[in-house]
């Protein structure tokens, strides 16, 4: 239902009095994958890995470098202005921060009654009403008590359902989660992920979930992408990849989840290093200076994404893996 | 149902702003000099005296009575009638003064500081040409060239004085417009002019209102500083005008014929301008 192809996004770094262009932040560096329809493909990676910058670019509200994204085969990076309301309309984002997500002037009833007006989805007013005191209901608000409200007046889980809903009074097909929970109250945090998942279903809805949270991907996705600096290193269904990670970043990766029993002894791997700055990424495989596997070839040549788990598909990007 | 929600959230609204704006005694202070202008020009024709432009109501330069409440001028005009008509022209001509530097000001600063790039260059570099014009100068030049009916001077007064209001529109266009919930109208599909209109307009009023309350204030004096050296239309009693009239009898003790205009020329841009301290500091 979308796929993205060689997707790159840099920014130029300039330097001095002159503004003289210096070098680039790879901050997406050629990124492959395909969300298929009604899936849930989780993006995961370290801060600063480029997951955010990946689902911004996906929608253009950040102008891509170069690479292709078809949703329903439709190139969004050759779209026509009117084309481009059609996606705008099909594609929906949840925001990482609902404090500054929701414009601060405005009630509850106008966000989410201004994809109604930009959409002309409901011309007569009390239609509008109507609508948008149903879409607050199934995010979990009450349409008497808190339409008229501004976004101060709430906590960062309701602001969030705000920000669901919003997101919903399209009737997208496609939600790309950038985030969603990870500013939020450890405690809401279920009820918001849980929330996601009962509208999921109810509107039939694909979603790409961007998060750093290894333990909320594992209950909300159906596959997982692994994102290191820039790249993604491995995709596979969200059980292989829990059970039988094949990179060895990812490997690491989920040796960090805290495991809540205590009298669980796990061995926990430590990296050397840190990770590489995406200005000047190592050449090779990005992950060679910290991987206590790497070989000579890691050094030299770029691992490709490769299919190592026949039909159900594990994607890697590792030399070690054939 | 809609509305009267809207309107109580309004109220509730105002209600807070009021209780931070009284505990600030400069504003307060600012608000009552202001009142107090604001009445003497609404009131000006019931409680005037004389008619404000007649000349010979009284003798000469007649002192304060109880006929003429601040004596007469050098023509024998009522001094006090004159005063509360000057109200009504210092109130009109800094108020749309200001509301042509505040449009001009917002529509400018907001495309530069919204589209930023060559755009906002462009006209950054404008509104810098304007500003480090000697603004008195060209507006003597315009008003010596158009002749200086109470319109020209409104529009002159207000066509300079816009640049400081783009400024400040600029700097908060370009903070707000980094801001999420732009991504998120983006994202919903909006037009760049439903973004800058209806998300971050209403976001960057309160400063915009701020600037153009100081802009008022120097819209006032610079129409006393024209009227003062007659560059305006010598019918209209306005304050700075008396104050000029009176330069040129100050030797004769004739007090009451500089003082009040002087006075009252005071109060009210100092009222003014403490008003828009007050509310810079409650927004910041």
């Amino acid at each position: 239902m979308l796929e993205v192809r060689n997707l790159k996004k840099y920014y130029q770094l300039k330097a001095g009095i002159f503004k003289k262009q210096v070098g680039f932040v790879h901050a997406v560096d050629g990124i492959s994958f395909n969300v298929k329809k009604g899936e849930t493909l989780g993006l995961v990676g370290e801060s600063g890995c480029g997951k955010t910058t990946a689902g911004l670019t996906i929608l253009r509200l950040i102008e891509p470098t170069a690479g292709e994204v078809f949703f329903e085969g439709k190139d969004i990076f050759k779209a026509t202005k009117k084309e481009m309301r059609t996606f705008r309309r099909e594609l929906q984002i949840i925001f990482q921060d609902p404090y500054s997500s929701l414009n601060p002037r405005m009630t509850v009833y106008d966000i989410v009654s201004e994809p109604l007006k930009v959409h002309g989805l409901a011309r007569k007013k009390n239609e509008k009403t109507e609508k948008v005191s149903q879409l607050i209901k199934k995010a979990g608000l009450s349409p008497h008590e808190h339409m008229h409200r501004y976004p101060h007046e709430f906590s960062g889980g309701q602001r969030q359902r705000i920000g669901i809903a919003r997101a919903l009074a399209t009737n997208p097909k496609l939600i790309i989660a950038d985030e969603p929970v990870s500013s939020i109250d450890v405690s809401v945090r279920a009820q918001i992920l849980n929330l996601l998942q009962d509208l999921k279903k109810e509107f039939r809805l694909t979603m790409l979930f961007i998060s750093h949270d290894l333990s909320v991907v594992k209950h909300v996705c159906n596959r997982v992408a692994v994102m290191y600096v820039g790249k993604i290193v491995e995709i596979a269904k969200t059980k292989d990849l829990y059970n039988n990670p094949q990179h060895p970043y990812s490997e690491v990766l989920l040796s960090a989840i805290p495991v809540p029993n205590p009298k669980i002894r796990r061995k926990r791997i430590l990296l050397r290093g840190e990770v590489p700055t995406p200005v000047n990424p190592p050449l090779g495989c990005r992950f060679h200076p910290r991987c206590s596997y790497a070989e000579p070839a890691c050094e030299k040549v770029e691992p490709k994404l490769i299919n190592i788990g026949g039909p159900d598909e594990h994607l890697v990007a590792c030399h070690l893996r054939k | 149902m809609l509305s009267k929600n809207l309107i109580i959230s309004f109220v509730g609204d105002m209600s807070r702003f009021w209780r931070r704006y009284k505990k600030n005694r400069g504003g307060v202070v600012g608000l009552l000099f202001l009142a107090f202008v604001v009445i003497l020009a609404i009131a000006a024709p019931a409680i005037s005296t004389y008619d404000p432009t007649k000349t010979g109501v009284g003798g000469i330069f007649a002192e304060p009575s109880s006929t003429h409440l601040l004596g007469t001028d050098h023509l024998g005009r009522d001094i006090y009638s004159r005063l509360l008509v000057g109200a009504r022209v210092a109130l009109l001509v800094s108020f749309l003064a200001a509301g042509i530097s505040a449009v001009i000001g917002s529509v400018v600063g907001a495309i530069g500081g919204y589209f930023g790039g060559i755009v906002d260059h462009l006209l950054s570099k404008v509104t810098e040409i304007f500003q480090v014009i000697p603004m008195f100068f060209l507006a003597l030049l315009l008003l010596t060239i158009f002749g200086g009916s109470q319109w020209i001077v409104i529009s002159t007064i207000g066509v300079l004085g816009w640049p400081s209001i783009a400024r400040v529109t600029r700097g908060e266009f370009i903070r707000e417009r980094e801001k999420e919930y732009v991504q998120a109208a983006f994202a919903l599909g909006a037009s760049n002019l439903d973004i800058a209109l209806f998300e971050i307009f209403l976001n960057v009023l309160p400063p915009i209102i701020i600037s153009t309350c100081f802009v008022m204030s120097s819209a006032m004096l610079t129409e006393a500083a024209l009227s003062f050296l007659g560059i305006s239309d010598p019918s209209i009693p306005s304050w700075g005008r008396m104050i000029g009239d009176a330069r040129l009898f100050l030797f004769r003790d004739v007090w009451w014929v500089l003082l009040p205009p002087a006075l009252m020329l005071c109060i009210t841009t100092i009222g003014i301008n403490l008003i828009g301290d007050a509310l810079n500091r409650i927004i910041r």
